[in-house]
């Protein structure tokens, strides 16, 4: 990662995941899969519900692509909120509000434990903000500001960002642009006064340079990158055989 | 041998143990989409004649389970003859591919007369020359008094048809039709002949088995199954092998829809299918393959629907061994009756291919159901047939999946 010595800019934007706060080599389906599986083993020990972790990781994946598939043809610049897609997760694993919640924590637990702060990132982030800078996280995630407040907080407890701005919150996402010109609004800066630091080209270079702002991508190591697919790829796998030998175990439905 | 009264029993326990499932999912599906659908000024539009036992399968569904519908629903009869006359001034692309394939080595006669659904027209002896686009444009700009008397109908039935939509949709602008599938003619043609609409599909399946463009696939998704060809890696893609089986148990008995007539005292127009009583006869009064999906469909509540998922899993696999791998017990209970060809004509394609047919390798081409027809034909040797067929799909879809790959990457 090669940072500049100053940033020159009244203002340093920065993506939240693989940016500020890194993942490890795990694909999100592993991810879902740890999450599922937390959820199943709280939901049985505090509230004595059986959901197999299968079902529940079925759940996420389903709801979530149903749901992004939905935003594509309803709103193809907004996004999905992860609240949204808890009360529909609960609701097809037939579970109450606080079963609910307990998926919730679950995903947030999981997302705390898996995630490291980007410590040279940081430290320069911190310099910028010493400098007089005003540094903001702007995120592409169905997670609320306040939530990626907390993992913030929880994994880099002295962080310097003043303000989060998340897709989910504003119904505009990097991707597509419209993320950039609410953060340009209600930043009240000219774009070319705002660095925007990512990891994603098209978001968070293709789109931040069309939006006028300057932009740096800080690329995670080829290797990791490698593994991730690799590790997907088992997780796939692995989901598949489970599938399989469930099948096996209640048997083909007659005819 | 099953008898009549026990295939009907046989084909029901086939629908509430394996169609039962998947279509719960399918509904399933639905109301993710909608809940999650970000437009207000949507609405879902349940196609004629597959999408009136999709209308009633969801909203059985959402009544068992209690799960809270979003969008409005109503059911709109439409078909591709239909849609065809709202892009017909000039045709637009869609309308001509879409005549193109089903009229392969027909003439321009008879599509005149499938349109207007009129066999009086008189035309010039040029509309018997087999169809081709570009002459059947040129044909259509004729000023001959039989051309302008084909246009007439025409445009008389599509103000019919829209007038219905006004009803239907009423101020909606974004349109969502719901539908059995399989290619999406009729979002393709509605967004080319209505354009101040905003059209969607959402099909049980999705498949481009026409090779035409796709043109309106962006917005046109499968819920339940979204493959262009067979893999038989892919049990979802078993429901192609055997589609008419899929639309057999949707499809109610009631007509295609074709004309529409004025409606009684200001009431909007109906459809030809809208006979007397055409509301009861969605739900069919003998059992069969739908009576079982809504038994299935029935027992679910809310707090069994997290079964669904599961069931459905386990259905699908139910649905390939008795389409891909069939015993004689399987053609027996999913012999269907005639299929309709539709686009506004009347013939029916027999679903094993009849007795005129003497080679049996000719008789199991030309049905719609091959494997059926396999074991049909072979009754002993039948399974290493259907061996063989399976290692030829999985070469082809190989290629296929190979081919498309090629084309995606630059």
């Amino acid at each position: 990662m090669h940072l500049p010595k100053t940033a020159a800019a009244r203002i340093i934007s920065c993506d939240v995941f693989d940016t500020l706060l890194h993942r490890d080599h795990r694909s999100e389906r592993q991810r879902f899969n740890d999450i599922a599986v937390l959820a199943a083993r709280r939901l049985a020990s505090e509230r004595r519900i059986e959901r197999h972790s299968g079902a529940i990781y079925d759940a996420r994946i389903e709801v979530q692509k149903q749901a992004y598939r939905a935003l594509d043809l309803s709103c193809p610049t907004g996004d999905v909120r992860f609240a949204d897609m808890i009360e529909a997760m609960a609701r097809i694993l037939s579970l109450d509000a606080p079963a609910a919640e307990i998926l919730h924590e679950a995903e947030l637990e999981i997302e705390r434990q898996q995630l490291k702060a980007n410590a040279p990132l940081l430290a320069w982030l911190g310099e910028q903000a010493q400098a007089g800078c005003r540094i903001i996280a702007v995120s592409d995630i169905y997670h609320r500001g306040d939530t990626i407040a907390q993992l913030l907080a929880a994994r880099a407890p002295h962080h310097p960002v003043a303000r989060i701005y998340t897709s989910a919150d504003h119904n505009a996402t990097k991707r597509t642009g419209a993320l950039f010109e609410v953060v340009l609004l209600e930043e009240g800066v000219a774009p070319a006064e705002i660095l925007h630091i990512g990891d994603d080209g098209r978001a968070d270079v293709t789109m931040a340079q069309a939006a006028g702002l300057r932009a740096l991508q800080v690329l995670r190591p080829g290797h990791l990158v490698f593994r991730r697919r690799a590790d997907a790829l088992r997780a796939r796998v692995l989901h598949a055989l489970r599938i399989r030998a469930g099948h096996g175990r209640h048997g083909s439905a007659p005819l | 041998m099953s008898t009549p009264d026990g295939c009907a029993r046989d084909a029901e326990t086939f629908g509430r143990v394996a169609l039962g499932p998947i279509l719960a999912e399918f509904c399933l599906r639905l109301w993710l989409f909608e809940r999650f659908f970000q437009d207000d000024e949507a609405v879902l539009l349940f196609c004629a004649r597959g999408g009136l036992r999709l209308k009633l399968a969801y909203e059985r569904f959402l009544t068992r389970t209690g799960l809270p519908p979003r969008l409005p629903r109503a059911a709109l009869m439409v078909s591709r003859l239909v849609a065809a006359r709202t892009a017909f001034h000039p045709p637009s692309p869609g309308v001509l591919s879409e005549l193109e394939r089903e009229f392969s080595g027909q003439s321009m006669a008879e599509i005149a007369a499938a349109l207007a659904q009129r066999d009086d027209l008189a035309l010039p002896p040029q509309w018997y020359a087999p169809f081709q686009k570009a002459a059947f444009v040129a044909l259509l700009a004729g000023s001959e008094p039989a051309v302008a008397i084909l246009h007439e109908a025409v445009a008389e039935q599509d103000a019919l048809f829209r007038a219905h939509l006004a009803a239907s949709a009423g101020n909606r602008h974004q349109c969502v039709l719901v539908d059995t599938g399989l290619y999406g003619s009729t979002v393709r043609i509605l967004q080319e002949g209505v354009p101040d609409r905003q059209w969607s599909g959402l099909q049980f399946a999705r498949c481009n088995y026409k090779r035409l463009p796709t043109p309106h696939f962006p917005r046109t998704l499968g819920l339940s199954v979204e493959s262009d060809w067979y893999k038989p890696w892919e049990v979802r893609t078993s429901a192609l092998r055997f589609w008419q089986l899929i639309e057999a148990c949707l499809e109610p008995e009631l007509p295609s829809v074709r004309t529409f007539s004025e409606g009684p005292q200001g009431a909007p127009p109906r459809a030809n299918l809208q006979v007397a009583g055409w509301e009861n006869r969605v739900e069919p009064d003998q059992p069969g393959l739908f009576t079982g999906v809504l038994a299935y469909i029935d027992a679910l509540t809310p707090e069994t629907l997290q079964r669904v998922p599961g069931d459905a899993s386990r259905a699908w696999h139910s649905l390939k061994g008795a389409v891909v791998w069939p015993d004689r017990q399987a053609v027996t209970t999913l012999s269907l009756g005639g299929r309709s060809r539709d686009f506004g004509r009347t013939e029916l394609r027999a679903q094993f291919a009849g007795s005129g047919v003497t080679n049996p390798l000719r008789q199991i081409r030309e049905s719609l159901w091959r494997e059926g027809a396999v074991i049909r034909s072979f009754p002993r040797a039948g399974r290493l047939v259907l061996a063989l067929i399976e290692l030829i799909y999985a070469g082809r879809a190989l290629r296929m999946e190979l081919q498309a790959r090629r084309r995606r990457v630059p």
